[in-house]
């Protein structure tokens, strides 16, 4: 896609990336902040995912566990997406042409269609599985499938930031 | 003083078979140091647990006792994938680790992160009080900062 590739190539040359890239603390300090939030976002997804997994918490109804992570993750999903779309801009075009990212950005979105199916069909019927230790079987799978696309992302994303 | 000790022995370590296998390929290290990001992943996520339940702002209504029972099994699985990812980082290019300021500052933090969680952190676990007293407050920010700067040491070894 050559429109997106020269979206890029003027988003990478723009003088505030430019600035960013180039800054002796402020590019490390974004990549730092990027890196260590994964506690509060993944670190406290990954909760939901074994309550719904039946692995943890299982005296917890699957409602609270959420309610309690709830606010955190998304505290950390959203500096996780600042930060990310600031290193973006710093390496658009490397980026682009990077295969870790696409794979990454792949994951993100079956990671994303795995939240809006879960939500649309077996999650409307939480009432009556809340409190089970182990919830039914299309709940165990959303969880555990969303452990795994978030740990692949990790790893694609790290070992693209390893290949810049 | 303990670093100079030590040299010698880093420098022999840093020679053997494994070392030299490890750093063979820029793949090798790319996949330990995604292993030691998860582990990273597990172990701060539950120290951000933990601290944010002494702090009252997580799970106020369970003991931090229960609390930290339902957390040690991620908290053990990611220590130990982020001390043996990280061990085997190191081992690909000991000397040129053990020279580093922030390496060194990385290590000590991470002692001193260790140490506080074995005694203060235990200890309040222990006494499970009620409530969110103040010696639970400091706790949480202590061992909030102790870890992070580790965290923050560590990729500070990366840029500097």
């Amino acid at each position: 896609m050559e429109w997106l590739h020269e979206l890029c190539r003027l988003l990478q040359e723009s003088p505030l990336a430019l600035a960013f890239r180039e800054s002796s603390y402020m590019y490390p300090i974004v990549e730092g902040s990027h890196v260590l939030s994964l506690a509060l976002s993944v670190g406290m997804i990954m909760w939901f995912d074994l309550r719904l997994l039946g692995v943890a918490m299982r005296k917890d109804s699957v409602s609270n566990v959420f309610e309690q992570v709830r606010p955190w993750m998304i505290l950390g999903f959203t500096l996780m997406f600042i930060t990310g779309a600031m290193l973006f801009s710093a390496h658009a075009v490397d980026a682009y042409e990077s295969t870790y990212f696409r794979v990454k950005v792949g994951l993100l979105v079956l990671g994303a269609l795995n939240v809006l199916l879960f939500h649309s069909t077996i999650d409307r019927a939480r009432s009556h599985w809340d409190t089970s230790e182990i919830p039914p079987l299309r709940a165990r799978v959303a969880g555990g499938l969303s452990l795994v696309l978030w740990f692949g992302i990790i790893a694609a994303g790290r070992i693209m930031a390893f290949n810049l | 003083m303990l670093w100079d000790l030590l040299l010698p022995v880093v420098a022999w370590w840093g020679e053997t078979p494994l070392a030299m296998w490890l750093g063979g390929t820029p793949l090798r290290v790319a996949i330990l140091l995604t292993i030691h990001l998860f582990g990273i992943t597990m172990l701060l996520g539950t120290v951000l647990m933990a601290s944010l339940r002494l702090l009252g702002w997580f799970q106020r209504q369970k003991p931090i006792a229960q609390l930290d029972r339902e957390l040690q099994p991620v908290r053990r699985i990611g220590l130990t994938l982020a001390l043996l990812a990280g061990s085997l980082v190191f081992t690909g290019g000991a000397l040129s680790y053990w020279d580093g300021s922030w390496f060194r500052l990385k290590l000590e933090l991470l002692a001193a992160a260790l140490i506080f969680h074995v005694t203060v952190y235990h200890r309040v676990v222990r006494l499970n009080r009620q409530g969110f007293p103040v010696v639970h407050r400091v706790t949480a920010v202590v061992m909030l900062l102790l870890w992070f700067s580790v965290g923050w040491a560590g990729r500070a070894i990366a840029f500097f």
